[in-house]
């Protein structure tokens, strides 16, 4: 090795190691953040008092969240009992059944889906879905209800995307020995296919629900901003989310008001961990079945 | 009783309705976007200034925001992904910074945006400004694109690298001449889908690219993005000055026919550049 | 709070500078001729600039023509800025500087209250199409981040919709505009007007149907802005405060203007407040049997209004002072009443 090759070399590792070490410090800073500042705000506000109470009120200085807990929970199961029935069944639709030619021409559809804009969906909720609801059921049209179907098209998309990729990654000698034992396609479906498809469906649902219960603007535009707990579909609410977007703007010189901001943020971050943490169970347990 | 043949054909005509609908369904709302931004899209609306109701800014501040972004990004998620897949040793360190990765790519924008509201524009710049909005969206996209790079590097063939070593090269040159050619076309897949984030994202920029109608010169001017701008016009009306409610709201249609199209254009180019790498590597084999 | 300098000086400095050739002394009063007509009084707080009566100094009536050492002072800025000219004073070193405009320079940065934006961009477009050279850049964010931001110097210029509280750092305070505070009904509700009285109830969530103020029987939609908004601090002090009421959780709040706008223009049932350039499309009440109007505001008698604020350090520099008496003068305040807002002077 020449001196030449050696000092490169040596600058290569170096660099190398500092770009990683860098990232590493990001993602350590993202954490530290999150938890100092999130923990500041059960810190001022009690443990007790801020995930259980619904107070928030900047001029008081008093903040608590829980219904947003609540708005947050309730417009993602919302959107999931929709759109998880909806979403495996044009998965299926699109592995096992769909002629060439239309998969060709939905799969790539679905993939550009993906990738809209939230504040695109937001803006069509806002125009089309709102007056609807209101002249219709009542109520102002802002509500959970409009909040649920914006949802569900936005992760409608993902949930297809993921959980056409799993099915179609069953090995095809699971479905030709169920075939060939005499099995319709469907009982090859519903009994073969699906349960091997099962650690790859859930996490299709679980990165939808993320995506979901992390959604800000879409939801933010047509939920309505209320602090208060829903009582019907059409009733307006306030997601911890949506209570991010709508004061990170006036709350961006800190204090409490930014910490309890990030306490929302931490809330939704431990939601997030537990459906992550519930995914990667799962998986673990497929692959030991299947 | 029926059948199990007729059961399947039920279910079957179940499933194709269910697709259709919801396809058309998703058409026609892509549709009712294209239809109603149509009329808008002129070139002096696209191409006019913001302060006349032009989208000049937000084209311009996008573009700003996405070379930005890139200049951090790329070094930094190809330095990282180089780093775990060829130097790092299997370790519970290596285990550790691979895990906070993936978990960090599951984290809701918005809290990304809380992020960089209380380090980059609080602490660092002091203010909203297209840096602190391009480390934002840095800090956002690294775990997606460290993940999409490792993945090229490790789908390069081992017998390769060895080739490398036995010809007597060392191991940055391997780095260099081997490895990264050969990932390129898979890291720039991944900086494709970057550029589709930063287009797409609006919550985590709200607080801290600053909302200027002015173009953008220095790095520390605050500017807004397409996918902001349609925010902003959808949610803010006109004082005075002729316009409506209504003509802002098909500006903002305007805008979003914009993004969508852009979209289009990324992930096709992506699947481009997919297929090239594919064939390049089956090729090889 | 208002720290607007007042300076007296020498009127011959002044003339000198605009190179005007002569000025007569009648018995009491002192008359300058030139394109543009001064007339001011000693000791009397109003002059007439080309015949129209307005006051020297509007936040402060005690500012006068005064004679001293057996000369007249006049004060500088309301002679040179109603001759175009900028003023500036430099309280370090306790230094005034008047300067003829066109050669100005430089950039200035401005953030803060989203409300503001709309004005301080066009404030800012004619003040660079008349300096070139100058750049100027608005970054929003919010009032609380424009007052903290110039309070750091991270920017020249922080942008207010509200007062300052006392809570909050020590700045220059200059106002740009006033602004009224409409409630908008949807043009559907049968009800002209309420009380403030009535109007906190709403908003407290105590009144909940349209019939109990008048109107015929439907659920009140309440809109108000997000917490940290100036419109909502105004609303919450001129109306809620003294009948020492307290929001209701269940306003839906909104972020701008114009999605309160928008939201009642299209909601039957629907109520807000948004400043008096908003009321397009949607019917503005009157309050207390006064209408929403300009006129109303100005002689007092409409109840919710409020200034908006440029605020800037104390030792600002000289771009930014000329900048801000540009927004104030009558060039810059013809745009305030384009943009929908009430010039200050009126």
């Amino acid at each position: 090795m020449s001196k030449h090759e050696q000092f490169s070399e040596k600058l290569g590792k170096s660099l190398i190691f500092i770009f990683a070490s860098i990232s590493l410090l990001i993602l350590l800073s993202i954490v530290f953040f999150i938890f100092r500042d999130g923990f500041l705000a059960f810190k001022e506000n009690g443990f007790f008092h801020f995930i259980f109470g619904h107070d928030w009120n900047v001029q008081d200085n008093t903040f608590s969240v829980l219904p947003l807990i609540v708005g947050s929970l309730v417009v993602t199961i919302g959107a999931l009992l929709f759109s998880v029935p909806i979403g495996f069944s044009c998965a299926v639709f699109l592995a096992e059944i769909a002629p060439e030619k239309v998969r060709n021409i939905v799969k790539p559809a679905i993939d550009i889906l993906v990738g809209i804009p939230s504040v695109v969906f937001g803006l069509l909720g806002m125009i089309l879905l709102v007056p609807y609801i209101r002249d219709h059921y009542g109520g102002p049209g802002l509500s959970i209800l409009a909040a649920i179907i914006v949802l569900i098209l936005m992760i409608l998309p993902t949930i297809i995307a993921q959980a056409e990729d799993s099915i179609r990654s069953v090995p095809s000698s699971f479905k030709n020995a169920s075939l060939a034992m005499g099995a319709t396609h469907l009982q090859t479906i519903w009994n073969v296919i699906l349960p091997c498809a099962k650690s790859g469906l859930v996490s299709s649902v679980m990165l939808a629900s993320g995506r979901a219960i992390g959604e800000a603007m879409a939801i933010y535009m047509v939920i309505g901003n209320t602090f208060t707990f829903p009582k019907s579909l059409i009733d307006p609410s306030r997601t911890l989310t949506s209570n991010i977007v709508g004061q990170i703007e006036e709350a961006a010189v800190g204090g409490t008001h930014l910490h309890a901001l990030f306490g929302c943020g931490l809330i939704l971050l431990f939601i997030v961990f537990i459906l992550n943490s519930y995914s990667f169970f799962i998986k673990r347990r497929g692959c030991r079945s299947c | 009783m029926l059948t199990k043949n007729s059961q399947q054909n039920i279910v079957w005509s179940i499933l194709w309705a269910i697709t259709i609908l919801l396809m058309i369904v998703l058409l026609l709302l892509i549709g009712y976007v294209f239809v109603k931004g149509a009329p808008e899209m002129k070139l002096s609306f696209i191409f006019g200034p913001t302060t006349n109701g032009g989208l000049m800014t937000p084209i311009v501040g996008t573009l700003y925001l996405t070379i930005m972004t890139l200049i951090f990004l790329i070094p930094l998620s190809v330095g990282t992904a180089v780093y775990l897949s060829e130097y790092a040793e299997q370790n519970w360190f290596t285990e550790f910074v691979r895990y906070s990765l993936t978990s960090l790519a599951g984290i809701p924008s918005i809290i990304f945006g809380l992020f960089g509201v209380a380090l980059f524009v609080m602490i660092w710049f002091k203010k909203a400004s297209i840096i602190a909005g391009s480390l934002t969206l840095t800090c956002l996209s690294l775990p997606f694109m460290v993940a999409t790079t490792e993945e090229a590097i490790r789908s390069i063939p081992k017998a390769w690298r060895e080739a490398s070593y036995g010809l007597g090269a060392t191991k940055w040159y391997t780095i260099i001449h081997v490895v990264l050619p050969n990932a390129t076309s898979g890291i720039l897949t991944g900086v494709i889908m970057s550029i589709g984030r930063v287009i797409a994202e609006t919550a985590p920029l709200l607080a801290t690219v600053g909302f200027s109608a002015f173009l953008p010169v220095s790095p520390m001017d605050g500017t807004r993005t397409l996918a902001l701008h349609l925010f902003y016009l959808a949610t803010e009306a006109p004082t005075v000055g002729g316009l409506t409610r209504n003509d802002l709201l098909s500006q903002a249609m305007a805008v979003g026919t914009v993004l969508i199209i852009l979209i289009i254009l990324l992930n096709f180019l992506a699947k481009l550049i997919f297929n090239h790498f594919n064939q390049k590597v089956r090729g090889f084999k | 709070m208002f720290k607007r300098n007042k300076i007296l000086s020498v009127i011959v400095g002044i003339v000198a500078i605009l190179g005007i050739a002569s000025f007569m002394v009648p018995s009491n009063a002192l008359t300058a001729t030139a394109k543009t007509t001064i007339e001011l009084w000693l000791n009397k707080p109003q002059a007439k600039v080309n015949g129209e009566t307005r006051w020297i100094d509007d936040t402060n009536h005690s500012v006068t023509p005064i004679s001293k050492w057996g000369r007249t002072l006049l004060p500088v800025r309301f002679i040179s800025e109603n001759f175009g000219l900028v003023t500036l004073w430099d309280a370090k070193e306790s230094k005034v500087t008047v300067m003829q405009g066109g050669e100005l320079a430089g950039t200035i940065s401005e953030a803060g209250s989203t409300s503001v934006l709309p004005l301080a961009e066009k404030f800012a477009l004619a003040f660079m199409k008349k300096h070139p050279k100058v750049r100027i850049s608005y970054t929003g964010g919010g009032t609380g981040a424009g007052i903290k931001q110039s309070a750091g110097g991270t920017v020249d210029i922080g942008a207010a919709s509200r007062d300052l509280k006392i809570s909050e750092p020590d700045l220059m305070v200059h106002a740009i505009a006033r602004d009224g505070v409409a409630i908008i009904v949807n043009k559907g509700i049968g009800i002209t007007g309420l009380t403030i009285d009535q109007l906190g109830k709403i908003y407290a969530g105590q009144v909940t149907d349209w019939k109990d103020v008048g109107g015929k029987s439907g659920k009140i939609n309440v809109y108000t802005r997000e917490e940290g908004s100036g419109t909502r601090d105004t609303f919450q002090s001129m109306v809620l405060d003294p009948a020492g009421l307290k929001m209701s959780p269940a306003c839906l709040a909104k972020k701008s203007n114009g999605e309160i706008q928008m939201s009642v223009q299209s909601d039957p049932n629907g109520i807000g407040y948004v400043s008096f350039g908003y009321t397009e499309g949607v019917k503005g009440l009157l309050l207390n049997g006064k209408e929403p109007t300009i006129e109303n505001v100005k002689n007092g008698s409409y109840p919710i209004s409020r200034r908006l604020y440029f605020l800037t350090k104390h030792n600002d520099n000289l771009l930014v002072q000329a900048f801000i008496a540009f927004c104030r003068s009558d060039e810059g305040q013809k745009i305030v009443s384009q943009e929908g807002y009430i010039q200050l002077a009126d």
